[in-house]
């Protein structure tokens, strides 16, 4: 009676760690504030991120098989689209805007550079959808994961259920995309206290909190709000931001404000990439910013000689982080594609 | 004692769902939608008022949050229900909500439309799963109600296209609709789109795709088209 007793435990002991996925603890950095994303809703597993994973690398997403969100999210360049101002999707089509490069997005609470997308799970949905992205129907992604052996497996082992919906798609993207945590910056061992900062980046330090800091606000570098900072309006794109989303007459040219983190590694800067260089950055600051009713007052009151921006760009080199940009972690999974390639 | 053991066993190993003891009340609520006194049918031609007739091709709208009142005062409610009624799929026009107990009630409550706390938590699963056509992508939030069809003048045909939605202030478009009902075995819920479709003009108007004034004024008026039978 007793082995039967020892039986049932250890058959019990199997099958539960059979059903519950490991939790994917993700490694929330020291002093950081609370993420905004609600992990109760979405618990991380690694199974999922690997979905994710194979979801984000995967052109399975667009219409015609040809773009994934790499294609304009890649990593070496802290996930944006490098060399090109506007991103280009299908069709070699141009969009409107520069692809933001992504990193920290748990601690987001709205997306895209005007804001028009409101939780990171929906956020996929418009690149998907967009006709100069991806051109593609979430039913008819459903419809094609569905027909992949390769999906078939990765949704089971994920969901104990090979079932396809439009919210595991994209709550497993999510996955993938809240474990892009780029925190191992020299800025950051500094603050650590492991190492310091050489003589130029210290003063560059002292200059960004004094003259940048309200708006780029440590540790993400971004206050993640809308501002106006002063741009001249591009009249060809014509594109004047939050005011799309809110109609209200106070959020016109204004643009979510961007983190700085691996600055040095996702140019062309802007929503529409007008700045390829820091220097021009910096330049447009001191001498370029246009008062427009709704301009920014800290961007008005910005003085740099030309001795302070060298400091300056010596600081921000120091929130390149090669860690997070050469993780294996994050990058392609060829061991999940290369076995059916030929599907 | 073995059988009983090798029950237990069993049993752990396949997860049986628990088996309710006592039987639960069901309200089976149906949604008839008619054109005036006819029952409506997708692209079929009915006559308006101004003497131009109108088809429907789609006709897509969310229900949520249903509330049973007995002279006025709540007697059940199901929170966190979405429902998706598309004239299209029969089965959708038929609601099944569990309730615990036989309840006495004379009216029935529930928003049109999806609420902003649920349009700001992310990506959803059933009704409200992407999929279903009625989650906008370029701007996050649901569409409430989706009517697209035809509307035929004397020289020209006049293609239409309503996306009505919009959780964020001025133009949050949610509704709230009450009818008065005869409980009986099956609540009738009477959908009566003459009342929305003589209202609405075409001709100035053919297309509502985003959140707007347009889009709230609209759903103020599909308010009307709820009515006990």
């Amino acid at each position: 009676m007793k082995k039967i007793a020892l039986l049932f435990i250890l058959i019990s002991i199997v099958v539960s760690a059979f059903q519950m996925k490991e939790t994917y603890l993700l490694p929330i950095p020291e002093k950081w504030p609370k993420p905004q994303y609600n992990f109760n809703k979405n618990p991380l597993t690694f199974e999922k991120i690997e979905l994710g994973k194979a979801l984000f690398y995967d052109p399975i997403l667009s219409r015609d098989n040809s773009i994934s969100c790499a294609s304009c999210h890649s990593q070496y360049t802290a996930f944006t689209h490098v060399d090109h101002t506007l991103s280009h999707g299908i069709d070699d089509k141009i969009g409107n805007r520069n692809s933001p490069a992504l990193m920290n997005l748990a601690w987001h609470k709205t997306f895209m550079w005007d804001g028009a997308v409101n939780h990171l799970d929906v956020q996929s949905l418009f690149p998907i959808t967009h006709p100069a992205e991806m051109d593609e129907k979430i039913e008819q992604v459903v419809q094609k994961l569905q027909g992949s052996s390769i999906y078939q497996k990765l949704f089971l082992k994920a969901y104990n259920d090979s079932s396809i919906t439009g919210e595991k798609i994209l709550k497993s993207i999510s996955q993938f995309m809240l474990t892009l945590i780029s925190s191992n910056s020299k800025y950051d061992s500094v603050m650590r206290n492991e190492s310091s900062f050489n003589e130029l980046e210290k003063k560059g330090y002292t200059l960004f909190k004094k003259q940048c800091a309200s708006c780029h606000t440590e540790p993400l570098f971004t206050n993640l709000a809308f501002e106006n900072n002063g741009l001249a309006i591009d009249t060809t794109l014509n594109d004047y931001g939050r005011i799309k989303i809110t109609k209200r007459q106070e959020d016109s040219l204004k643009f979510k404000v961007p983190t700085l983190r691996n600055i040095e590694f996702s140019y062309p800067y802007m929503h529409d990439g007008r700045f390829k260089k820091i220097a021009e950055v910096l330049n447009h600051y001191t001498s370029g910013v246009q008062h427009h009713p709704t301009t920014s007052n800290l961007v008005k009151k910005i003085i740099l000689s030309s001795n302070e921006k060298v400091e300056l760009t010596a600081f921000l080199l120091t929130l390149t982080d090669k860690h997070f940009l050469f993780d294996k972690k994050h990058s392609y999974p060829k061991y999940i594609f290369k076995n059916n390639a030929k599907e | 004692m073995k059988h009983v053991v090798l029950f237990y066993i069993l049993s752990s190993c396949f997860f049986i769902p628990s088996l309710n003891a006592q039987q639960k009340e069901q309200l089976h609520i149906k949604i008839e939608p008619t054109f005036d006194k006819k029952k409506l049918q997708i692209q079929h031609f009915y006559p308006l008022k101004n003497g131009d007739s109108i088809q429907i091709e789609t006709l897509k709208f969310y229900i949520s949050n249903i509330e049973l009142l007995n002279d006025n005062k709540s007697v059940f409610t199901l929170n966190n229900s979405y429902h998706l009624i598309d004239i299209s799929e029969s089965k959708s026009l038929d609601l099944l909500i569990p309730i615990e107990q036989k309840l006495t009630f004379k009216q029935i409550k529930f928003n049109l439309g999806i609420d902003s706390i649920t349009n700001e938590s992310g990506a959803m699963g059933g009704d409200l799963d992407p999929t279903k056509g009625m989650y906008w992508a370029w701007q996050s939030g649901y569409i409430n109600f989706k009517i697209e069809g035809t509307v035929k003048t004397e020289n020209k045909q006049i293609p239409f296209e309503y996306h009505l939605g919009g959780y964020l202030a001025p133009f949050n478009s949610i509704q709230t609709i009450l009818v008065n009902v005869k409980q009986e075995s099956e609540i009738h819920i009477n959908l009566n789109l003459a009342h929305l479709l003589n209202e609405i003009d075409v001709k100035t108007k053919d297309k509502i795709l985003s959140p707007s004034k347009d889009a709230v004024r609209m759903l103020e008026k599909a308010v009307a088209i709820f009515i006990a039978p």
